[in-house]
């Protein structure tokens, strides 16, 4: 019985030649001896074992000793670096321009990464989706997410085949809970049993099924401490809203992070809210108030699915409802986050846009720093063209000096790859800020390694391409002789052309977008928010007691107003139809912004009122008056609206006055037609102060939070500015604003790295004419605007490839602005001087070194 | 300078290939550990010892006969040094002046020579 041959094969083929013959002498041996006492296949295992165990340092081959393949790539290696370490400049300027390109291409890797990762945490995000509805308003579709409670009842009955959940959820809010003497806000949402599957929670404790007793509660691990510390939280009680205990069913693992479920600590049950809010029996088809969500049977299409229920409320809703003729559709879990945009009931993508804008520029970004590497590897050819033509003549092939360069570039990119890695550490705090994520680079996980390597041979092929093909094709007689091979450069400057084509297009864009912020916060806003904090209403003991608050607040003389109203003034999102007034055109589908105030708001927010008056609290007939925006004059088509009437709310309201219009929506939406009403229903959700401007702000809200919390004691004073709370529309654009501006200093400063060592290279090139020139007379001046005229045109010439580019991107984007911004010519030729300034100084150090070389120093050496 | 004391592995192996005398080759001091210590080890482990030691001095070695059980192949025998025994001489010693200074046994003095 002969050893196992392939053991036998792998010891040979790693042990060293001097230990082939005892080694596989004395394992003949063991494997005899063993075949005595133990089968064959026991003796067999132990060969492999033994063989195995001579993979030992002492016993393997060396391998750098007689590999020619390693010897030749270590030689690669030592001219690299050499050449790396005598061209100091050039190579921190490689280095530096591609750390800089791959730091942002990172960057927005890593951002793009989780922004695509959103929601994906679910295993079974394939089969969720939300329930949409699009309502058809005179020619005009909207798309809304909320929907009917009778919803997924219908659902569920009429498509059994289709749906293993469909349930109904309320939107996510905060509510105040009490436990002990602990008192805090919570968020979070009440849904129908087996909505627990569809927001996707992990139990720790406690079991899932709580949901079907309206009496628990499931709670968040944050949420369980921030209670219940160190004691085991399930079976405890908590109180909402003052009103009600509930008992705490079970506990589950945080939701954060990328989630649209994100910051949700609790889940309530159905069945509580439905009693709380007494709503069963009592809300119709046509209140779209709650939020429905699916998950689709094991092998049903999504898309087919969504076609299925299209008219499921049309068929089953009143008359009155059928005239917006509703559609549902399904809007599936993996395109919640990316595309929530919806253009006359079309998907028309949402997030999805900036990934493209910021991928497309993190790829130019990283183009321009190749094109650096290219432009400094093929300007210096003549440099390189002796030790190519001395490799040639000693029988390199070709191929071979390809790879030669290709590993050159591999090289500084690696090296460029662990700089940009070391920006991108110390820079992601600041982005995690700006674009309010928690952004990581993922370093323990194999993908991420993975994708490195790609990305570092992605970007050394797109550097070293050009020069390796470039410089391996040099002839070797005339590269000896020293003939010129580095051509004319007409790549070079077709390269630096587009370099700053982009460049020039960023800084456009970033002028563009700060003047539409710009213009956008100078827009007016109608009211006046110095001093104007609003509280959330919580319970309904907090409007009983709201004239105590307000008589002792006001009798301290902290705040010179206050009121109380349905809606904020900055944000006013209640719309009410069905209204009807003298001379409405029949048939219309009329629509309204309505705000249910108190008499003092007008005052508390300073309107402006052009036409009437204010409300007046001493005149009874007040509460059925109403005041109106300008914008609500045209669109009830009164000539003198003061006096006339407005069916509305079962009632008939008669305008007393007009205001000034109020930005009350989205700051570049158009302001809609706005009725101030006074709320006899006793919808107040919102408390607003007009703090005294004699008073210190933090000494007047302390003490205001002391009388408020007198009066009220089991509820939170949880205060915010409206100058931030406004601030927070602008939010979106700002972030733009800032990324554009973050990109166009990093393309500007790539560029400039590279027209630097460009110049540099040109001065060295042109140095002995720049002498003669001297000789002959020339002034340093001349030979500054000689040597800056050829990169000056370069500029203009990239200034008119960009601007037409640039004039087409950003009309685009201002497109989708209803209150917008003009495109004016100086932004285009400011951005082309601001670059052309950048350059000329850039280069200036190169040109005027070059031009005060005494001319003996450069001609000695002949 | 290489280090040249002795861990319990290579004292063991040492002393073996003493003991084995003509027949001290890896495969053979592999057996013979097994069967002296009731632990089992690798011939490469053993090996690895041997050149380890022969590196440090205490060992020599020349290629010996071949046999049939062995394919042919010869095997390489190993020597213990002048070096080699003053090493084993030296460890023996350090550890009898240790035990001697052991008070459970002060008052009987172990003499292993």
């Amino acid at each position: 019985m002969p050893p196992p041959k392939l053991a036998q094969k792998l010891l040979s083929w790693f042990i060293k030649d001097e230990l082939i013959e005892e080694v596989l002498g004395d394992l003949d041996e063991k494997f005899n001896t063993t075949l005595k006492s133990k089968t064959t296949t026991r003796a067999k295992l132990n060969y492999w074992y033994q063989v195995l165990h001579y993979v030992r340092p002492f016993a393997i081959k060396n391998y750098k000793s007689n590999s020619k393949f390693l010897i030749m790539y270590q030689n690669y290696f030592k001219i690299h670096w050499r050449n790396l370490i005598r061209n100091k400049g050039f190579s921190f300027i490689n280095i530096a321009g591609l750390a800089i390109g791959m730091t942002v291409a990172l960057i927005v890797g890593i951002w793009i990464q989780y922004e695509v990762s959103y929601n994906t945490y679910h295993p079974e995000n394939d089969r969720i989706a939300q329930v949409y509805q699009n309502q058809t308003f005179e020619t005009e579709v909207e798309t809304w997410q909320g929907q009917a409670l009778q919803l997924a009842p219908a659902l569920r009955e009429d498509y059994p085949n289709l749906f293993e959940i469909a349930v109904t959820s309320s939107y996510n809010n905060s509510n105040v809970f009490k436990a002990g003497d602990k008192v805090l806000k919570k968020r979070g949402i009440f849904i129908q049993d087996g909505g627990a599957d569809i927001v996707g929670i992990q139990m720790l404790e406690g079991s899932i099924d709580a949901l079907k007793n309206p009496a628990s509660i499931l709670i968040s691990e944050s949420f369980a401490e921030a209670f219940f510390e160190n004691e085991s939280p399930v079976g405890q009680s908590v109180m909402l809203s003052n009103e009600k205990f509930l008992e705490v069913a079970g506990v589950f693992k945080n939701i954060k992070g990328n989630t649209k479920f994100d910051e949700i600590d609790y889940l309530g049950s159905w069945g509580f809210y439905n009693q709380m809010r007494d709503l069963e029996g009592n809300v119709s088809w046509g209140a779209s108030w709650f939020r429905t969500f699916i998950k689709l049977k094991d092998g049903v299409d999504m898309q087919s699915a969504s076609l299925a229920i299209k008219d499921v409320k049309l068929r089953r809703t009143e008359d009155d409802d059928k005239r917006f003729k509703p559609e549902i559709f399904l809007h599936p879990m993996s395109r919640w986050h990316l595309y929530g945009e919806f253009t006359n009931g079309v998907n028309t993508g949402g997030k999805i846009d900036s990934i493209w804008l910021f991928g497309i520029t993190g790829l130019f970004v990283l183009i321009l720093a190749c094109i650096n590497f290219m432009n400094l590897s093929t300007a210096r050819a003549d440099k390189r063209a002796k030790e190519i033509g001395i490799r040639k003549s000693l029988g390199s092939l070709k191929g071979q000096l390809i790879g030669q360069y290709y590993s050159e570039s591999l090289f500084i990119t690696t090296l460029s790859y662990f700089v940009a890695l070391l920006l991108t550490m110390l820079a992601l705090p600041y982005f995690e800020s700006m674009l309010g994520t928690e952004l990581s680079i993922p370093w323990l996980t194999p993908e991420f390694w993975l994708a490195s390597v790609g990305f570092i041979l992605f970007t050394s092929l797109l550097a070293g391409s050009y020069p390796a093909l470039m410089l391996s094709s040099f002839s070797p007689i005339k590269s000896l002789r020293r003939e010129s091979s580095a051509g004319r450069g007409i790549l070079r400057r077709v390269l630096v052309v587009f370099q700053f084509s982009i460049s020039i297009i960023l800084i456009i864009g970033t002028m563009v977008i700060s003047k539409q912020i710009q213009h956008a916060k100078n827009r007016p806003l109608g009211y006046d928010t110095d001093g104007l904090v609003m509280n959330f209403i919580q319970s309904n003991a907090e409007i009983e007691n709201y004239p105590t608050f307000k008589n002792m607040v006001l009798e301290r003389n902290l705040a010179s107003a206050m009121s109380l109203s349905e809606s904020s003034v900055y944000s006013t999102w209640i719309t009410n139809s069905g209204f009807d007034w003298e001379g409405k055109t029949p048939g219309m589908q009329d629509s309204f912004v309505t705000n249910g105030v108190d008499f003092d708001f007008g005052k508390v927010v300073s309107w402006e009122i052009i036409a009437g008056r204010d409300f007046d609290p001493n005149l009874a007939s007040d509460s059925l008056s109403i005041i109106i925006n300008e914008s609500a004059i045209d669109y009830l088509g009164f000539d003198d609206p003061i006096g006339k009437t407005i069916d509305a709310f079962d009632g008939k309201l008669t305008i007393i006055g007009v205001i000034k219009d109020m930005l009350n929506q989205g700051a570049y939406d158009p302001i809609k037609q706005t009725i101030y009403y006074y709320d006899f229903i006793g919808r107040s959700s919102v408390l607003t102060i007009k703090l005294n401007p004699k008073i210190n702000t933090s000494d007047a809200l302390a003490e205001i939070e002391q009388l408020f919390k007198s009066v009220n004691p089991e509820s939170p004073f949880e205060y915010s500015f409206a100058s931030d709370r406004l601030a927070n529309k602008y939010r979106d654009e700002e972030q733009v604003g800032q990324l554009a501006t973050i990109s166009s200093i990093v393309t500007i400063l790539i560029s400039s790295l590279g027209i630097f060592a460009m110049a540099a290279f040109l001065a060295e090139k042109k140095s002995r004419e720049i002498s003669i020139r001297k000789i002959l007379g020339a002034s340093v001046n001349k030979i500054w605007v000689l040597l800056s005229k050829e990169f000056a045109l370069l500029i203009l010439v990239a200034g008119l490839i960009s601007t037409p580019i640039a004039y087409y991107v950003m009309e685009d984007w201002l497109a989708d602005y209803n209150y917008r911004t003009d495109l004016t010519w100086w932004i285009f030729g400011l951005s082309i001087l601001i670059a052309l300034v950048i350059t000329i100084i850039t280069i200036s150090y190169q040109t005027i070194k070059a031009a005060l070389v005494n001319p003996v120093d450069t001609l000695r050496s002949e | 300078m290489k280090e040249t004391r002795l861990g319990e592995f290579e004292e063991v192996i040492l002393l073996l290939v003493g003991i084995l005398d003509k027949e001290a080759y890896a495969f053979k001091i592999a057996e013979e550990f097994e069967g002296q210590t009731k632990r089992s080890v690798s011939i490469g482990a053993v090996h690895s010892t041997l050149t380890r030691l022969a590196e440090k001095g205490f060992l020599d070695s020349k290629m010996g006969e071949s046999s049939a059980e062995r394919g042919g192949r010869r095997k390489r025998i190993y020597e213990i040094t002048a070096s080699g025994k003053r090493a084993l001489e030296t460890s023996r010693d350090f550890k009898v002046s240790l035990w001697n200074q052991f008070p459970a046994f002060a008052g009987n003095k172990l003499n292993f020579l």
